[in-house]
């Protein structure tokens, strides 16, 4: 580089797009070609990623955020980020795997034919490899991949699956604990048995009727269609067997459900010519996913299953946050499938064992300070500017002019914000602002500024760079949420970009956490930890999290057990007005009576231990961090339930993106040129993967450097081109 | 607002190489090492073989498992006893379904191995370096009363497209696939005995020969009393035994 001045590139917000595209830009191979500028609202870094330790310590999260073991991307940028800080500190530096539990169990609710709630759960095979390895040492992507864990998967599923009812203990209809006098037992399990061993023999003999089934008719040079005539009478006999005997077991009927949705799959696959169509999945995404699946012959009972619901509420995919208008791009879901089941590496879900701010978020921090990357806390954008017209020399393209601000606050001194704390030997980001650092810090903290919140606009100052002095590049790492707000000239002007908002559509999301004294047994949840979605709706989506206990900050009696709940938050009719200063508070309230009602009413088909008599939840099962650490007399009965956490993720920028049918082709790519010196990032934009995630938000902003510097090159983005 | 140093470009973004992923599924294997010929080829020999078990071994599964469901179902209602024959019903039906699950997994097993093993891009071959995706051809006719399909699917430029004519002497003969996938051009094809499902007897008069035209023909010649069913075989490279291709046979 010399002494040529680097290439100024502003980034807006501190998301996982935004900072993937810093760690990218700002790599050791550019020879500081490019200076960053991270801009961030309020004073912590993580966008929908971001946490914050509270009383006690405790982690404070947006929601439950588990990566998944195909986010490769994600993984391998943190793993450089780990590796860089082990390698510039003196002593021994932490493992990115000290931060990471791999977590195998998976479980999902569904109504049981008996009545009420019973949970299936799979232990999924450990698969090769780990997140983020290169790929050449374990290429995910390949079709023999495909086919190997195809049936290590499938094996997983229809041999090794079990249920088990809330009342504890595997499902009676599997695993009767009568003895061998016991004759009335002797015959129960035998009839179990049979249903059993019925439907197994069958239930292979249709998967392995109906792949081959579906690959001849594919394959010209196998024209045997009189075998195929047959093989048809066979399965529909079969399914009409299926149909008579699933409607009494639970078991069998899940067994079928699983069966019946990999047959609608791969029939889909065919008929829609998915294999070679150029547009890939994306042919498919003017479909719902059930639709789908309808069309492919799949039983209303297998799409109302909670094989097919685990993917909705891992998307959040509910329409205005409304539970009964589920929706999300056929082929959107289908790639999520794929990757999801047969790309993971080592296990399929991975939880951090702190805070997401903490594991993800302090360590890319410390990397790109020491990269020399600025950091710019409490700007808040109001509007990116276009050069006017007029301005434009013939042939230019439109470009950004200026970046409005609100300086939310200013530092003492002018110096910059030191904005992590350690808890327990780890840099941590707090759950609100280091006021000390703050020009008039005291008065702040009373008036209650919310940073955060969109509704909150009181300020210190205004700052407006401008392009060429302050900037040259921008990356626009806002949530889409946000584009209205901010970038309202360019939504005005540019059709592409105004149908991206109007269809791409987000929704808000709630979530609660809650510190137990019992652990899940003495709750009466017996089998293995794990996370369980597709149960009853606010709060279909449960994580146990007792892991984290040791990273947070508990003196005496430290709590046993810590349990995420989160889904999507209904939108009301009407936006709040601008104004509108209490509106989080408010939707924040409703969190809290739903999750007062969720553990009153629906946590007793999880935890049927975690109830009185009179069916009230057992208060007394809260920690209060004010008891445990501070020696004061817990807070009694259900007053307990305000000493936990929950949220409200209202703020524009805090909604999470929705994958919907006929949206996806409205994102606008980081590559796209419009504007030669803006890019995007986000999960929000055509970023291949193109759903709300840290995988989506890190490609994308890979994306966005490559846009810059054509760095990194297309091919090394891990799943950029697949199909 | 200040104004614009004159003495400055401003920066702007290059147009990138292209906008987009590359969405297209058989481009995705070929780009990650699996050809789309050799997935075919394998997979559609795995496929032939699953047909063939399928079709004897699952559905005789099923009647077995229906009749010892409906045998143990009259135990149950009739005398709620625990005995000898019940217990043997049970482990039975439990054996039967491992049995099945575990031969159907197998042939899965089959399937990705298959895939996994050096294919005609092996040592000694030519790889696929070129930008330009091999076509298939096709010529499909008659021959000795039997439809005739040759598909053909070279490698490379410099291996010749023309479909192999297919001769076929002999009497209850209804059709003859061929499919060649020849992946170099000293590629020199010979067959290997057909086989069919149920039948102990295979096919072994398949051969090629070049013509008059030095022309690539398959010769087949089925002998009389051969037992009706679908034959079917690999064909492989003379000096590398490589597998270059399949034909399969259909009698009676």
């Amino acid at each position: 580089m010399g002494n040529r001045k680097p290439i100024e590139v502003a980034v807006i917000g501190g998301g996982c797009a935004s900072i993937a595209a810093a760690f990218e830009l700002t790599r050791p191979e550019h020879k500081g070609a490019y200076h960053v500028t991270i801009y961030q609202l309020g004073w912590r870094l993580g966008g929908k990623g971001s946490s914050g330790r509270g009383a006690a310590g405790r982690i404070e999260e947006h929601g439950l955020h588990v990566w998944l073991g195909c986010y490769d991307n994600a993984f391998m940028l943190l793993r450089q980020c780990y590796e860089e800080l082990k390698g510039n500190k003196k002593g021994p530096g932490r493992n990115w795997d000290d931060f990471f539990m791999p977590d195998s169990h998976i479980a999902a609710a569904g109504n049981s034919a008996h009545g009420g709630w019973v949970n299936w759960a799979a232990h999924f095979p450990p698969a090769p490899g780990l997140p983020g390895d290169p790929l050449d040492t374990h290429n995910p992507f390949t079709l023999k991949h495909y086919f190997a864990r195809g049936v290590a998967l499938l094996r997983t599923l229809l041999l090794g699956l079990e249920t088990f009812r809330a009342t504890g203990g595997p499902n009676a209809d599997s695993a009767p604990d009568h003895g061998p006098d016991n004759s009335d037992g002797f015959v129960a399990r035998a009839a179990s048995l049979l249903r059993f061993g019925a439907l197994a023999s069958a239930a292979v003999a249709v998967e392995a009727l109906a792949l081959v089934e579906v690959a001849l008719k594919s394959m010209a040079t196998v024209p045997q269609n009189t075998v195929l005539k047959l093989m048809e009478a066979i399965a529909a006999a079969v399914r009409k067997q299926f149909e008579q005997l699933v409607a009494t077991d639970d078991r069998i009927r899940y067994q079928w459900e699983i069966v019946d949705l990999i047959l609608a799959n791969l029939v889909g696959a065919i008929r829609f010519n998915l294999l070679t169509d150029p547009r890939g999945l994306d042919a498919i995404n003017h479909f719902d996913h059930r639709e789908w699946l309808r069309l492919n012959g799949a039983s209303e009972r297998a799409i109302d299953s909670p094989f097919t619901r685990i993917l909705y509420d891992m998307a959040l995919a509910y329409v205005e946050g409304d539970a009964d208008r589920p929706a999300m791009a056929a082929g959107v879901a289908l790639r999520g499938t794929l990757r999801f089941f047969f790309c993971y590496r080592g296990a399929p879900l991975w939880k951090m064992r702190a805070g997401m701010g903490d594991v993800v978020f302090a360590p890319f921090y410390e990397a790109l300070c020491r990269r020399g990357v600025s950091f710019k806390f409490f700007h808040r954008l109001r509007n990116v500017r276009l050069a006017e017209p007029g301005k434009l020399a013939p042939g230019e393209k439109q470009y950004v002019e200026a970046l409005e601000f609100d300086v939310q606050a200013e530092t003492l001194g002018g110096r910059d914000y030191r904005p992590l704390v350690d808890i327990r030997g780890m840099p941590c980001w707090p759950a609100e602002p280091d006021y000390r650092q703050l020009k008039g810090g005291a008065q702040v903290r009373r008036e209650q500024r919310d940073f955060e919140s969109h509704w909150d606009c009181r300020k210190a100052a205004k700052l407006e760079l401008q392009v060429m002095r302050d900037f040259d590049f921008v990356v626009l790492g806002v949530g889409i949420g946000a584009l209205p707000y901010v970038c309202s000239e360019i939504i005005a002007s540019d059709p592409r970009w105004c149908r991206m908002v109007e269809r791409v559509k987000t929704v808000a999301t709630q979530a609660f956490q809650i510190w137990l004294g019992a652990d899940l047994q003495e709750l009466g949840w017996d089998i293995p930890p794990g996370t369980l979605t597709s149960f009853v709706k606010p709060f279909d989506t449960w994580a146990d999290m007792g892991h984290i206990v040791p990273a947070e900050d508990w003196r005496d009696r430290p709590p046993r057990t810590v349990a995420y709940f989160c889904n999507v938050l209904g939108d009301l009719p009407h936006e709040p007005e601008a104004s509108d200063i209490g509106y989080p508070k408010r939707r924040a309230e409703e969190v809290r009576a739903n999750a007062v009602r969720f553990l009153n009413r629906d946590i007793q088909h999880l935890w049927p231990r975690a109830k009185r008599r009179s069916g009230e939840f057992r208060w007394e099962l809260l920690v209060d961090p004010g008891a445990s650490n501070n020696g004061k007399k817990p807070v009694a009965r259900r007053a307990r339930f305000d000493t936990q956490y929950w949220t409200a993720n209202v703020n524009p920028s805090d909604r999470y993106v929705l994958s919907l049918p006929g949206s996806c082709e409205h994102r606008i790519s980081p590559l796209d040129n419009t504007y030669d010196n803006l890019t995007i990032a986000g999960d929000w934009t055509d970023c291949s993967l193109n759903v709300g995630c840290v995988e989506a938000a890190t490609i994308s902003g890979r994306l966005a450097a490559h846009a810059i510097c054509a760095s990194p090159a297309l091919e090394d983005i891990i799943g950029y081109d697949h199909p | 607002m200040a104004k614009r140093p004159s003495s400055k470009k401003r920066s702007r973004r290059k147009n990138p190489g292209r906008n987009g992923p590359r969405r297209s599924a058989s481009e995705h294997m070929d780009r990650n090492g699996d050809g789309a010929a050799q997935v075919s080829k394998t997979v559609q020999q795995a496929i032939t073989n699953m047909v063939q078990m399928s079709s004897t071994v699952i559905e005789e599964q099923i009647r077995a498992g229906q009749a010892a469901a409906a045998r143990m179902r009259d135990g149950i209602v009739n005398s709620r006893q625990l005995n000898t024959d019940v217990n043997l019903v049970i482990d039975n039906l439990v054996a039967t379904t491992k049995d099945v699950g575990a031969t159907w997994l197998d042939l899965l097993s089959i399937m990705a191995r298959s895939i996994q093993s050096p294919g005609p891009a092996g040592p000694g071959a030519p790889a696929h370096t070129g930008t330009s995706q091999p076509r298939t051809s096709t010529q499909t006719g008659t021959s000795g009363g039997a439809a005739t399909i040759s598909n053909i699917k070279p490698a490379g430029a410099a291996i010749s497209a023309a479909p192999p004519e297919i001769v076929v002497t002999g009497r209850g003969v209804k059709k003859v696939v061929l499919d060649l996938r020849p992946h170099a051009a000293g590629f020199v094809p010979i067959v290997r005995e057909l086989l069919a499902s149920g039948q102990n007897r295979g096919l072994s008069g398949i051969k090629f020969r070049l013509s008059a035209q030095k022309k690539l023909v398959l010769m087949v010649n089925v002998p009389r009393g051969q037992a009706a069913g679908t034959y079917t075989g690999v064909i492989v490279d003379h000096g590398t035994n490589h597998p270059g291709g399949t034909v399969s046979v259909t009698i009676g």
